[in-house]
């Protein structure tokens, strides 16, 4: 071995161990990652410009990264595709795949919107949206789970009832394939949390730019995203959708109903034969995963937005599975992918004028997030581990 | 109520099979087996593959259903109520004879891999905070390491079950029935998959948990071992019950005598014969399993001739899947070399051959498992034999042409035609390599259903709707209709009937005395002694004996099948 | 994949024919019970109308024919890309971008780079027909070897991967046509386009069969029947067929019969993504406006889908099932114009429903049970009422 391969050798067992210490660990991985996002545009605008100054590129797409605008833009784009996603997680670690999450989103959107126009309660809204879920979600589980029909072909008929459902609806309901515009009250509106009367006071406080003017820190936290104050700028289902984070993540590591649906998905005869009624937990896991879609879609339209169009969920569906997958089937995992799929529909805000001489067509950056899920699913990045039972139906007679 | 049989050294019996018959289709299961269990013991049950034993435990599990006869148990010693009397009981279900305390540790573990042990030990029957499912980690690993420690098996609770040793998963296994308070355990073949020093140690366990006061029935085919732990041992041939002894009481030798009984080999007119030059020579072969972590075989060196059968004896599970995978090429070998003389008399190294080269050298190949390898059962019968050679070079056509029976008549043939026109040569020769030739695949394939004798309403059949044993028929036609110079046959004559088994036995018998060379796998020690000229015992992955038909004899061999004996290595 | 093999097996004929027949028959009943509750709360379809415009209408009226032959076309070629990969068994459901990218690149090649080239033997119909659609099959064909090279090599399961590669797919047609800023083959004759390419050269266009009736039926469709049965050909008598099926049903047994399943998966995939990619050709080259525009496909690879399923993935099958679906469209198409009070989207909703019960035979087999079961039961009772003297069961 020569000098130069054992000092690669060196190196990479020392960032290995790097990586794993706990708070500095993630936040190191996060850096590559955000580096390697950064890294990949440079090199096709060489394509499209040709070689710029790296470190002036580096200085302005590190700050537009970190830039609170893109913070918060990127927190709305991402809550509805990470709602679906943390739901995909649970059917999918109970063996059930459910490719139908794009219509159950489409039609929790759907019925967001009608819910809010006619009671102008969106939180009744939200409600019925997460109900209509449900029941795609309990359809699904009916002709897969009962009737054993195959996965994907269902999550196919799903999507396509959902399109033709939610097209005639609309044409019954408002004689268009759009809905009005909603009134603002009747939506779920931005928190603008800081300039609420004492609450925004004590909230100042964690802000960062409340310590700008303080020496060594204050610079330092200047290139950061003010995560508070893109916080509070949100409106409520953002906040109610990262505080379910940790309650599914719990949902499914930490209590009994998670184990079982875990076992299930790898391996239901051992959970059969260990007393589980494996078929009531999957129905549970596909439902739970068609509430969540619905709170998914309707969080699009009466959240983000304030009215239905027909195309409006645009993929982000199956998006959702992209990212339940590169998250490696985890909540938090599933989680985190989505913020990287949020950031780069943030990102289609033209950022050619936020860096200098960069040319980039904008559909370039938005395939990055694709192309990155097939090499994950190919076994480019890490081992992806499904699990082990997932697709097939679950026949007791085969014990 | 098989009370009067004797308290053993006055212990009480506790469960009692009574007169227990099972039928499956065709086939007698189990015929009037009656078996007492006492408390406090280690029975063993010991038997071929085949026997019974499994199906008599997945009946004591509550698996299957007896067709006749009970079991009954002492209500009292499984906690199921206050009599000391016999009560009869029925388990609908697994979970039934869960609950009256019998805990069944299968051959195949029942394991999540991805999860640690505590949680596979109390899945379904969780430590989690009152009224919450929220799992109570602490108590749980608390819990898990107090039942190992208690009953001698230490096990650390938050190992992930995939990074364990086959051993401890075992233990895992073991630990799970008695979290649900098992008080008899049932182990089915629990040493088929563990190292010398392994198997030490679950004896060590199941001493320890029979003085605890546990009962423990021990499965299993291997000869020593119940010699080793067991109190009683009770032997199963064919179903029936053929004689209860005790470790004082025998030998191996008589429990081989009693396992396999006394052979009659019916004498198949198989002339002595010379064996000629060879045609397969495996060097050195290592080979790896899946995961690359452990050697499925060891140090393989053997030899096979002409006008040879060489039979590879053991019970299944010993590396004879793997053997034959390696040379068929569906395995890679982790070292070794495998020369094979092909059909042009040439000695080639196939070891880096593709499966099909290989099997184009001249090897014919019937695999054991025939629905999931050998045949495709929605395919027609023809399509299943066009298998085998769907990539022969075309021009063998004259040759796969004067295979077939001149009988059989058809309007036009694909003949080669010999057209002087180039381009006309061209245009066919195209055609050839494109489309199937389905006269040619309809010749073939009636010249097998004559001489095979299969029974199928036409060659255009799908063989699912043919009997296994017409299956088989097909299969072995049409490796044996190539002529090939080696035959590979695992398992030829499983699931079908006599018939058809005498006549297989009859077709290789012919092959072989017309000059081909057969390797022959099989766990029936029946067939094996019939048919081979000579022996190879494998045993854990290794050859542990091997010698021709006249040195071994029929005792030999089944203690080194059994793992009873090591001979001489002799070539 | 239990079910999913159940659906490339040989079946009975005639069982295929009930199984779909009583699918459809399903799926209509449950859109009337449908339109009965939306009737009941008041949002009224006019059921008059919806028989009068969507089934009448259709079969007497030549311009209709043509118009139902004109949905028929492009999902034969959906259809049988999705057909062709469950054959082997893979699931296609890239068909959408497959469809796109086909289009897309046939256009460019025959609005752009012949015309410009200035190479004038090539802008010739003899010329230009033919490339154009090898353009069409060759790009749908990469679209679709891709998730089929990963499937084999790299065990990357090909529907998540076809999933992508649709979303792939408007990236790379936004790319090349979607924006003035950016996009070299967009429509240069109009300020305003966007998303489009300029208009193929009147070499490549196909010419109407009948233009007094209708500018939309052309050579395409029969292209189209001749591809079935080329197909059917490949699938039931060639030497690359036997292999497809036989990876199809049993690729264990395969291996070991020495086929190359890694080949043949690529294979079948890169087939099935031309076949996918003629259809998206053919739209373009067929019909007004002649030229390629995002979205043009509209939901045509997932309706191939549901014509394959329908059809049993046999390849005559597929005609069948595709003019049922053209018939659906056309009727859609012919209710939104005619009449106010029948939504033409129940369509969407009736080929989910058939999918649902298409693919769920337990449904359609337990149902076939219990009628004919009620029917012995009936029957029973009838004997014995009429002959009181027969013993009792």
């Amino acid at each position: 071995m020569t000098i130069n391969n054992l000092k690669e050798l060196q190196l990479k067992s020392k960032l290995g161990k790097l990586l794993k210490i706990p708070v500095i660990g993630p936040i190191l991985k996060l850096m590559i990652i955000l580096e390697v996002i950064v890294l990949f545009p440079y090199i096709l605008n060489i394509f499209f410009y040709g070689v710029i100054y790296p470190i002036p590129y580096h200085r302005q797409m590190w700050s537009l990264l970190l830039s609170t605008f893109v913070f918060e833009q990127t927190l709305r784009a991402a809550i509805p595709i990470l709602l679906t996603a943390m739901g995909g997680t649970f059917n999918e670690r109970a063996g059930v795949i459910n490719i139908g999450l794009e219509g159950i989103m489409l039609v929790g959107a759907w019925v967001g919107v009608y819910t809010a126009i006619i009671t102008g309660d969106p939180w009744f809204a939200a409600l019925m949206a997460m109900i209509a879920g449900g029941i795609l979600g309990l359809i699904h589980g009916i002709l897969s789970i009962t009737f054993k029909a195959e996965q994907i072909t269902v999550g196919v008929a799903i999507n396509l009832f959902a399109l033709g459902l939610v097209k005639v609806l609309s044409e019954l309901v408002w004689q268009a394939q759009y809905s009005p515009q909603l009134d603002p009250e009747y939506k779920f509106q931005r928190l603008y949390l800081l300039k609420k009367p004492i609450l925004g006071n004590i909230l100042k406080y964690f802000t960062f730019s409340n310590y700008y003017t303080v020496p060594v820190i204050g610079p330092f936290l200047m290139k950061l995203p003010d995560i508070v104050t893109a916080l509070s700028n949100q409106h409520i289902l953002i906040l109610i959708a990262l505080g379910l984070i940790p309650i599914l993540h719990i949902l499914l590591f930490k209590t009994s109903i998670g184990l079982r649906i875990r076992v299930i998905g790898e391996n239901p005869q051992a959970a059969a034969t260990a007393g589980i009624a494996v078929k009531r937990y999957q129905f549970f896991a596909v439902i739970l995963s068609g509430v969540l879609a619905g709170l998914g879609g309707a969080t699009l339209s009466i959240g983000n937005n304030s009215s239905f169009k027909e195309n409006m969920i645009g993929g982000r569906g199956f998006i959702a599975i992209a990212a339940l997958i590169f998250g490696n089937w985890t909540i938090i995992g599933a989680a985190t992918a989505s913020l990287f799929f949020g950031l780069f529909i943030a990102l289609n805000i033209n950022f050619n004028s936020a860096v200098d001489h960069f040319y980039v067509p904008k559909p370039f950056i938005q395939m990055i997030p694709y192309l990155a899920t097939i090499f994950a699913l190919s076994g480019f990045i890490g081992k992806s581990r499904p699990p082990k039972s997932i697709g097939k139906p679950y026949d007791p007679s085969e014990d | 109520m098989n009370e009067g049989n004797q308290a053993i050294n006055n212990k009480k019996v506790i469960l009692s099979l009574n007169n227990i018959s099972k039928f499956f289709s065709k086939t007698i299961a189990l015929d009037d087996v009656s078996i007492n269990i006492h408390e406090g013991e280690i029975l063993a049950i010991l038997g071929e593959n085949g026997a019974g034993k499994s199906t008599l435990m997945k009946i004591l599990c509550g698996l299957f259903k007896p067709d006749t006869g009970s079991i009954s148990i002492n209500s009292k010693w499984f906690n199921q109520g206050d009599e000391q009397d016999f009560v009869d009981i029925q388990f609908a279900n697994p979970r039934e004879s869960m609950k009256c305390g019998i805990g069944m540790v299968y051959q195949h573990f029942q394991l999540v891999n991805t999860l640690s042990v505590k949680d596979n030990i109390t899945l379904g029957i969780e430590q989690t905070y009152r009224y919450t499912p929220l799992i109570n980690a602490k108590e749980t690993t608390r819990l898990v390491k107090e039942l190992g420690d208690m009953y001698g098996l230490p096990i650390s609770p938050n190992s992930i079950v995939e990074d364990l040793p086959v051993g401890l998963k075992q233990r895992v296994e073991i630990l799970k029935q008695l979290y649900r308070n098992a008080n008899l355990l049932i182990l089915d073949e629990p040493t088929a998959v563990l190292t010398p020093t392994e198997v030490e140690e679950l004896f060590k366990t199941m001493r320890k948990l029979r003085d605890a006061g546990k009962s423990i029935i021990f499965i299993s085919h291997k000869l020593y071992e119940p010699m080793e732990i067991a109190d009683r041992i009770i032997v199963i041939r064919k179903g029936k019950v053929v004689g209860e002894t005790s470790p004082s009481q025998t030998n191996e030798s008589l429990l081989a005598e009693m396992v396999i009984g006394k052979k009659i080999l019916q004498q198949l007119d198989r002339k002595k014969m010379e064996k000629g030059q060879s045609i397969l020579k495996l060097k050195d072969i290592y080979v790896k399993d899946q995961d690359d972590k452990e050697f499925v075989l060891n140090n393989i060196n053997m030899e096979v001739f002409e006008n040879q059968i060489l039979g590879v004896a053991g019970v299944q599970g010993n590396g004879q899947t793997e053997l034959v995978e390696s040379i068929i090429g569906i395995r890679r070998l982790s070292s070794g070399e495998i020369k094979f003389t092909n059909i042009k008399n040439d000695v080639i190294d196939i070891s880096e051959l593709s499966i099909v080269e290989r099997l184009n050298q001249g090897i014919g190949y019937i695999p054991e498992d025939r629905n999931s390898k050998g045949i495709i059962l929605d395919f027609r019968l023809n399509e299943n034999v066009w298998l085998a050679f769907h990539s022969q070079d075309l021009s063998l056509t004259k040759e796969l042409n004067k295979l077939t029976d001149e009988n059989i008549q058809d309007q036009d043939s694909d003949g080669v035609a010999n057209p002087d026109n180039k381009i006309l040569k061209l245009v066919i020769n195209l055609k050839q390599k494109i489309i199937l030739p389905f006269h040619l695949m309809h010749r073939l394939t009636q010249t097998i259903i004559n001489n095979y004798d299969v029974r199928t309403p036409s060659d255009d059949t799908i063989i699912k709707n043919l009997s296994g044993g017409n299956q088989q028929k097909v299969l072995l036609g049409r490796e044996f209709i190539k002529n090939p110079r080696l035959i590979i046959a695992s398992q030829p004559t499983r699931g079908v009937d006599v018939g058809v088994m005498e006549k297989v036995h009859l077709e290789l018998i012919n092959r072989r005395n017309e000059g081909s060379c057969i390797i022959l796998v099989s766990s029936d020690l029946d067939e094996i002694l019939k048919l081979s000229d000579y022996i190879v015992v494998l045993y854990e992955g290794k050859i542990v004996g091997q010698g021709s038909i006249d040195e071994l004899s029929t005792n030999d061999i089944s203690q080194l099948m059994t793992g009873g004996k090591i001979l001489e290595v002799t070539i | 994949m239990s079910l999913q093999i159940d659906l490339i097996k040989a079946k009975s004929l005639k069982e295929s024919i009930y199984t779909a027949i009583l699918s459809i028959i399903l799926a209509i009943i449950t859109i009337l019970v449908m339109i009965t509750i939306f009737n009941f709360y008041n949002l009224t379809l006019n059921m008059d109308n919806l028989i009068e415009y969507g089934v009448r209408d259709i079969l007497s009226n030549p311009e209709n024919i043509a118009g139902m032959l004109y949905w028929t076309t492009p999902l034969i070629f959906s259809g049988l890309a999705v057909a062709i990969a469950f054959k082997a068994g893979l699931f296609n459901i890239g068909g959408q971008g497959q469809m796109m990218i086909g289009g897309l690149f046939s256009a460019i090649w025959a609005a752009e780079i012949i015309p410009k080239s200035g190479i004038n033997f090539m802008n010739t119909k003899i010329f230009l027909i033919p490339t154009t659609i090898l353009i069409g099959f060759i790009a749908g064909g990469i679209w679709g070897m891709i998730p089929g090279y990963l499937k084999a090599h790299r065990g990357a399961h090909e529907v998540i991967v076809t999933i992508m590669m649709n979303l792939l797919a408007i990236n790379v047609a936004t790319y090349l046509i979607g924006s003035n800023s950016y996009s070299p083959f967009l429509d240069k004759t109009s300020k305003d386009a966007h998303s489009q390419t300029d208009k193929i050269s009147p070499e490549a266009q196909l010419q109407p069969l009948f233009p007094e009736v209708s500018s939309r039926l052309n050579i395409s469709l029969f292209l189209g029947v001749v591809l079935i049965i080329l197909i059917y050909i490949l699938i039931t008598k060639t030497n690359f067929g036997y292999k497809m099926r036989a990876v199809g049903l049993n690729s264990i047994a395969a291996e070991s019969a020495g086929i190359d399943t890694k080949k043949i998966t690529t294979l079948t995939m890169a087939l099935s993504g031309g076949i996918a990619g003629l259809g998206g050709t053919f739209m373009v080259m067929g019909t007004y406006p002649f030229r390629y525009q995002i979205g043009m496909e509209g939901t045509l690879g997932f309706d191939g889908i549901a014509v394959s399923l329908i059809a049993q993935n046999s390849p005559f099958g597929i005609l069948i099932a595709a003019l049922f679906f053209g018939f659906l469209s056309q009727s859609a198409y012919n209710i939104d114009i005619k009449t106010e009070d029948v939504p033409p989207d129940l369509l969407y909703i009736l080929q989910a429903l058939v999918i649902i019960f298409a693919a769920t035979p337990l449904i359609s087999k337990k149902i076939i049970s219990q009628l004919v079961y009620t029917k012995n039961f009936l029957k029973k009772k009838w004997n014995q009422a009429s002959d009181p003297t027969e013993e009792k069961q």
